[in-house]
């Protein structure tokens, strides 16, 4: 389980910082994103903007790069992130589906955290307040269960409609179910072979959210 | 701690690193972070990173310098610069700025490069 704050250095002064709710949580996780996309692109001013904005988010204050230190700075986002983990067993979070191909024409930036407030809001009726201040981790189980009551509904309709029953050369009515995503057939990830020198070295820090017991032996 | 150095007769001072040119050095070793084993000396992993620098990187060795002492990389290339020189420069610029430190926020920026997109 992941502390509920950590002490940090920004501006040159020790700070605690709680926990991101939902909220938060999707807006550091927007930063997140931006800083992984700048390290891709060796892009150095864009990580540093990135995690700036991390920082001023998390702590709710306006940074002066010049009065941190590099280490304090990448310091406080990496204990940031750690802390912020969501620490679930989720199926749909271990297992999520990844998005083939381009993105659609109709995506933003946003877009992915956005998802989360509407499947919520949509279904539930809360206001964004309401649903702001879910932690992640329960906002996470209320989108599974949405998602699993949309499927099945599907799967209803889809055993109902001709399309699921073609018949075979005797006329014999050959059923196709419809296709459920990984998370809910309980296929595992594959694993992915790595190089071992493509592993980190020295003292391993994963925030990449993914246990031992999830890989593959 | 050892603060300046002399290459090709020119003095040169260390002096903190800030977080452009933190991240820009963290770049610059990515590829080299698997040659860092915390239980060596610093020594140990400079001629590591030198060497295998021949083949990926030759420049690399200097922008690291140019970025640890806060010159232009083409200045440290001369003539008379000796690998002997840029070993023991390199030696000690890491042992200043606390090639642990900087080895473990550089498999951050691996981690990060390799993480999937999404929340």
């Amino acid at each position: 389980m992941p502390p509920s704050s950590v002490r940090v250095k920004i501006d040159g002064h020790e700070v605690v910082i709680s926990r991101a709710r939902l909220g938060l949580f999707l807006k550091l996780e927007r930063y997140s994103r931006d800083f992984i996309k700048a390290a891709k692109d060796r892009d150095s001013g864009a990580c540093v903007l990135a995690v700036k904005q991390y920082l001023e988010a998390a702590s709710g204050k306006e940074l002066d790069l010049n009065k941190n230190i590099w280490y304090e700075f990448y310091g406080a986002f990496m204990a940031l992130k750690i802390m912020n983990m969501i620490d679930t067993e989720i199926p749909m979070l271990k297992n999520p589906m990844r998005s083939k191909g381009d993105d659609p024409p109709w995506t933003h930036p946003d877009r992915p955290f956005i998802i989360w407030i509407h499947v919520i809001a949509s279904t539930y009726g809360w206001s964004l307040t309401e649903i702001e201040n879910l932690w992640p981790e329960e906002a996470a189980a209320y989108v599974q269960e949405i998602t699993l009551d949309d499927q099945f509904e599907k799967e209803w309709e889809h055993m109902l409609s001709p399309v699921a029953h073609p018949a075979d050369k005797k006329g014999k009515d050959q059923y196709q179910p419809l296709t459920r995503p990984p998370w809910m057939t309980g296929s595992r990830v594959k694993k992915q072979k790595l190089l071992r020198k493509t592993l980190p070295v020295g003292t391993i820090i994963d925030i990449s959210g993914v246990k031992l017991e999830d890989l593959d032996d | 701690m050892i603060d300046t150095i002399s290459i090709a007769g020119q003095e040169y001072t260390l002096s903190p690193l800030d977080i452009w040119e933190a991240t820009e050095l963290l770049f610059v070793f990515k590829p080299y972070i698997h040659l860092f084993d915390e239980k060596d000396d610093v020594h140990e992993f400079v001629k590591r990173f030198a060497t295998e620098a021949q083949e990926k990187g030759p420049h690399d060795p200097f922008r690291v310098l140019a970025f640890m002492y806060h010159v232009d990389a083409d200045n440290l290339i001369s003539e008379a610069t000796t690998g002997e020189e840029i070993l023991e420069a390199l030696t000690t610029g890491l042992i200043f700025h606390e090639v642990k430190t900087l080895m473990e926020f550089g498999s951050l920026l691996g981690i990060s490069a390799g993480e999937e997109d999404g929340a």
